[in-house]
């Protein structure tokens, strides 16, 4: 049933709890993975400034070191995981809104589920920081799994 | 002293400008706004399917306009000609200061920053001197300077909106310091709005929009009152034998000293702000770079040209319209900061050709308040929190205390601007004396002698704040302050100007820095070799920077021999990537 | 190297064995230079080649490699013409007022007001330009190109 799975990750932990699930699918259904990285365009707008985003456009995120090391670190991750169950993984890089990104990745791929690891926030956190899993949940008629991060607290 | 107190002690309301609402102006100026954000959406990032493949490229004319549109500010548009019209000569300092700082840099830093290829000024401070502290302190600077250049905008946004919006005091505040809020409020709103839509800056819109209205007002002023057909910009030499003495007669209003001091400082503050060199990092390479300093220096000057001819007719229509110029009582810096304006409304100009130039004025300032925000809130968010406090923090994150960090900007600023120190120039200028004290030196030393190391860096740029803090205790402290007349020491203000003190900072902080550097340790061979790979004529390929190149093993030499081979087996992994990353991009 | 050679493409792992030939062989070298070159093998561009510049030291009063020296004589020319366009004016007037202060012919500004106003930007513009033209010349001297589409030589 499943041919396809989108992990797409960030390289927190969050994420990381989530891939267990995925490749534990992946391995029984004899699916393909893939990682999915986003940069989220925002973050590079608020955090780096505007001429950043310039770079970006202009194609030139290979020059951007920590940017990319921090991507193909996520993305890595989950293939060497993968690699260690015989999973095949495709490692993936985008920039944009990250929910819209992810569904329309897993929509253009032809993925059969979407796995995502969730903070479980509630409050004013989540009214803060928003949920990417939760919008992308809602973009996408892919169906989602999400496992919510069970922190220390 | 209480707030309430400070609060309503400012009483700036131009004289002779025509505060009340105007329908068709305010629409101008919302439009204008909204053009920017339409623009800005229509060219966002659209989302990226594949990271490495080259978008399109930003040529040398659409990055020198970009250059040009960061120095359209309420500086420019507005303080500058205010500043040609009181205070004379003296005027012509931020004339010279504000153009040819930029051959400075293109000298001695544009390629260079280009080569090293960071991501913001404190990145640079940072990495070069390998130094948290120096990354800490380089943050913090550029917040300050986003936060002291935006008090300046906010005065010209509110002196200009009292003409649109007109006289809106309420609870108790007087129709400027309303002003200040409304306006910045709209800042702050147009900001949300534009990071809402993803939409992206778009300079070179930026920058043709506002030229026009500037220049237009220019052309129509000249044309109104006979003062100039063709070219205004030579036409209004001789206008300046009809005027009062002091709109030309040397060092009336201020000494020699003090011009010098102000144009070295604006040149250095050219040279050291953050989001001027930033924009070297996103050039395509280092000839781009070069050129594009060109076209933005061509641009920058089509404005500086204008405005001393656009001073020349406001101070004559001022002494034939309201009163004298000169003396006592004068016209107040309030009126000057609109003069533009003002000579304008002046010459009997259609009221929605006045509202253009007023919405020039005030989509200048805000355009430019969002760009400096950003710059501080990177600081807080990338250079603070990301880099030091959390390193683990997610994209979220970092979005979030970047939000915050304009929000705070943002309060403060508007509580600085209800009682400005100074008129608009002289705002911006302490924010480019600042640059030019603490940022100027660390880019100019990192680059141009690679025996600059942390120890040096860090006591430089300590001095230097330190040396910029004084003039500002001595002179702006005190008028927010009550019961404390400003300055506090005349022979300090005299020499150690806070609008010029990068004069005597500079050349203390670059001994400082070098006495030290030369006293202690030498820098890692790394970090040499990295400012060696920026001065390196061998063009860099487009997905380089210094570190790349370095990490790399360097060029392909002649006594290659050992190092090669080290090369060839530490960049094995390296290597892997980058094929498969290259092969998207489809090289060789 | 797919980086850094522009000489080679083969420059991979062979680094080693490659060096050593072109330390004994420098000769060859430069042919091999003339010939992916396209036929520059000037003096100059030879120098270039066979400069180390991540050895020489960066040093603004000492400049370590030829390329450097050319290209400081350039800078120094350039700031010294700027300096007195842009400080003279402003020093010629406060020391002789009277001559400085009086008006042009024809366009009638006072030719202080002139010089300051119009002639520094004007100057700092057109020195801008030159600059950038002799850096040109220079590149194209030691054989350099700046290829926008990502490759280099």
């Amino acid at each position: 049933m499943y041919e396809r799975i989108l992990i797409p990750t960030d390289g927190s932990d969050v994420a990381e709890s989530a891939v267990e699930h995925a490749l534990d699918l992946a391995e029984k259904y004899d699916a393909e993975v893939h990682a999915l990285y986003v940069v989220d365009i925002d973050s590079v707008h608020l955090s780096l400034g505007t001429e950043q985003v310039d770079r970006l456009k202009q194609g030139r995120f290979g020059e951007m070191g920590e940017l990319k090391e921090k991507a193909d670190e996520a993305t890595g991750a989950v293939a060497e995981r993968g690699a260690e169950r015989d999973v095949d993984v495709v490692e993936h890089i985008s920039g944009g809104r990250p929910h819209k990104v992810i569904a329309d990745y897993a929509e253009d791929h032809e993925m059969d589920l979407i796995v995502m690891g969730s903070h479980g926030r509630a409050g004013v956190r989540r009214a803060l920081l928003g949920s990417v899993t939760e919008r992308t949940l809602r973009s996408t008629h892919v169906p989602v799994l999400v496992v919510d991060y069970l922190d220390e607290d | 002293m209480t707030l309430a107190a400070t609060l309503l002690q400012s009483e700036l309301l131009p004289e002779g400008l025509d505060v009340s609402f105007k329908a068709l102006p305010s629409v101008l100026v919302v439009g204008m706004l909204l053009v920017f954000l339409a623009i800005g959406f229509v060219f966002r990032v659209a989302d990226t399917e594949d990271m490495w493949v080259a978008g399109r490229s930003i040529g040398n004319l659409e990055n020198g306009m970009a250059i040009g549109a960061n120095w359209m500010s309420a500086a420019s548009y507005l303080g500058m000609a205010a500043l040609i019209a009181t205070a004379g000569v003296y005027g012509l300092a931020f004339v010279v200061g504000w153009t040819t700082g930029y051959f400075i840099l293109l000298i001695f830093l544009a390629a260079q920053l280009r080569r090293f290829g960071k991501y913001t000024a404190p990145d640079f401070v940072g990495d070069r001197f390998n130094s948290d502290t120096a990354r800490a302190i380089g943050a913090v600077t550029t917040f300050l300077i986003g936060f002291v250049y935006a008090i300046g905008q906010a005065r010209g946004m509110a002196l200009v909106g009292l003409y649109i919006f007109g006289d809106l005091g309420f609870l108790g505040l007087s129709g400027y310091q309303a002003m200040v809020i409304i306006m910045m409020s709209i800042t702050v709103g147009y900001l949300t709005l534009s990071g809402m839509l993803g939409a992206t800056k778009n300079m070179a819109v930026q920058y043709v929009i506002l030229i026009v209205a500037f220049v237009a007002g220019l052309y129509a002023v000249g044309l109104a009152n006979g003062y100039s057909t063709v070219l205004p910009h030579i036409e209004y030499g001789a206008l300046i034998a009809d005027l009062s003495a002091e709109f030309s007669e040397p060092f009336v209003n201020a000494s020699f000293y003090l011009w010098i001091a102000t144009a070295f400082s604006l040149i250095v503050g050219t040279c050291g702000l953050p989001h001027v060199l930033v924009r070297f990092y996103t050039v395509e390479n280092e000839r781009t770079a070069r050129w594009s300093t060109v076209w933005g220096l061509f641009f920058i000057c089509i404005l500086y040209f204008s405005a001393p001819a656009f001073a020349a007719f406001g101070t004559d229509l001022y002494s034939r319209n309201i009163g004298a110029v000169y003396g006592d009582p004068g016209m107040t810096s309030s009126a000057a900061d609109v003069i533009v304006v003002l000579a304008a409304q002046l010459s009997n100009l259609p009221q929605w050709f006045v509202g253009l130039v007023a919405a020039g004025g005030i989509a200048a300032a805000i355009a430019t308040t969002a760009g400096l925000f950003i710059a501080g809130s990177s600081a807080i968010s990338h250079d603070i929190y990301t880099t030091i406090i959390n390193p683990d923090a997610t994209q979220r994150q970092q979005v979030l205390v970047g939000r915050l960090s304009i929000v705070l900007l943002g309060v403060l600023t508007t509580l600085a601007a209800l009682d400005p120190a100074a008129p608009i120039a002289a705002l911006v200028s302490y924010a480019f004396s600042l640059a030019g004290a603490v940022l100027f030196p660390m880019f100019f030393l990192g680059m141009w002698w690679e025996n600059t190391n942390r120890e040096g860096a860090l006591a430089g740029m300590t001095t230097g704040l330190v040396i910029w803090f004084i003039p500002m205790i001595n002179e702006v402290v005190p008028t927010y302050v009550g019961g404390l007349e400003a300055p506090l020491n005349a022979g300090l203000a005299t020499w150690l100007p806070a609008i010029g003190s990068a004069l005597i900072a500079v050349p203390v902080v670059f001994a400082v820095t070098i006495v030290v550097s030369l006293a202690t340790d030498e820098p890692p061979a790394e970090t040499k070799r990295i400012v060696r790979q920026c001065h390196s004529p061998e063009p860099m390929r487009q997905q380089q920077t210094a570190e790349d190149v370095v990490a790399d093993g360097g060029e392909d030499v002649a006594t290659d021999g050992g190092r090669a081979t080290d090369d060839a087996s530490a960049d094995g992994g390296r290597e892997a990537n980058d094929a498969s990353a290259d092969d998207a991009a489809t090289e060789e | 190297m797919t980086h850094n050679s522009s000489h080679d493409p083969d420059d991979v792992a062979t680094d080693g064995e490659r060096a050593t030939g072109d330390a004994a062989t420098d000769g060859e070298r430069a042919t091999g230079d003339a010939a992916t070159d396209g036929g520059v093998a000037t003096g100059a561009a030879q120098q270039h080649r066979q400069t180390d510049y991540l050895d020489s030291e960066v040093n603004l009063l000492n400049p370590s490699t030829p390329y450097m020296r050319e290209h400081l004589r350039i800078v120094w020319t350039g700031f010294a013409i700027w300096a007195v366009a842009v400080f003279g004016p402003v020093t010629a007037t406060y020391l002789a007022p009277g001559a400085m202060t009086t008006p042009m012919p024809i366009i009638g500004f006072p030719l202080h007001y002139f010089l300051i106003a119009i002639g520094a930007p004007a100057s700092a513009l057109i020195l801008s330009a030159w600059y950038s033209k002799r850096r040109d010349e220079l590149d194209e001297k030691y054989g350099i190109e700046h290829d926008a589409a990502g490759g280099d030589a």
